[in-house]
């Protein structure tokens, strides 16, 4: 629990982190050339690769917990996993339409995995100091 | 009549303060850095989500405090 939450914290600081350069997809061009830009575009495609591996991470880390049957790592898992699918199918949204409001909804699924995320890792840690 | 000077008090609270300010710097590089320049505009959930990051910044600064009191004591 520990382990993953950090992991999946420290994947969303770097996807952050990488679509922090101010870069801009050239507007009024069609969906399709604007995918072609983001996925030939070293740093916004290496945003995309990270954002994919937090993705899958993020299901690996639901279905860990659906193996453990850890009630409180179950929940923030698949809350975790929601703002995640969030902030992917956003992404998604603001390539091919380049819409303030998708960059919103990608920003605010990511603030939520940070937080749930977050939270899991502040537990597993508690969960770690107590005695067995 | 001597005062004693409370060093391991003062040297647990330079610590915290170091670590503390290590912790914000970190923060504001990696998080709230990319955040303002993505949205260079205030939106409600932006500052909950700042609100959320100062909350557990200001919570574990006192926890570190506590603990390293504790630590101390024992």
């Amino acid at each position: 629990m520990k382990k993953m939450s950090r992991a999946l914290v420290v994947g969303l600081v770097v996807v952050v982190a990488l679509a922090a350069f101010n870069i801009t997809i050239p507007a009024g061009k069609s969906a399709a050339s604007n995918w072609k830009f983001v996925l030939t575009h070293p740093i916004i495609l290496l945003h995309v690769i990270t954002a994919t591996a937090v993705l899958i991470t993020a299901v690996v880390a639901l279905a860990a917990s659906i193996r453990g049957r850890d009630r409180s790592w179950m929940a923030l898992s698949a809350a975790g996993l929601a703002f995640v699918l969030i902030a992917f199918v956003a992404g998604d949204q603001y390539v091919m339409s380049l819409h303030k409001s998708a960059l919103n909804y990608m920003s605010f699924g990511w603030a939520g995995a940070v937080i749930m995320y977050g939270t899991g890792w502040y537990l597993g840690r508690k969960k770690e100091r107590l005695p067995r | 009549m001597s005062i004693t000077f409370p060093e391991g008090v003062v040297v647990r609270s330079a610590g915290t303060i170091i670590l503390g300010a290590y912790i914000a710097v970190l923060m504001a590089a990696l998080i709230l850095g990319p955040l303002v320049i993505l949205h260079g505009y205030r939106a409600w959930w932006l500052d909950a989500f700042y609100a959320v990051l100062f909350g557990a910044y200001i919570g574990g600064i006192i926890r570190r405090q506590r603990m390293a009191g504790r630590n101390a004591e024992s």
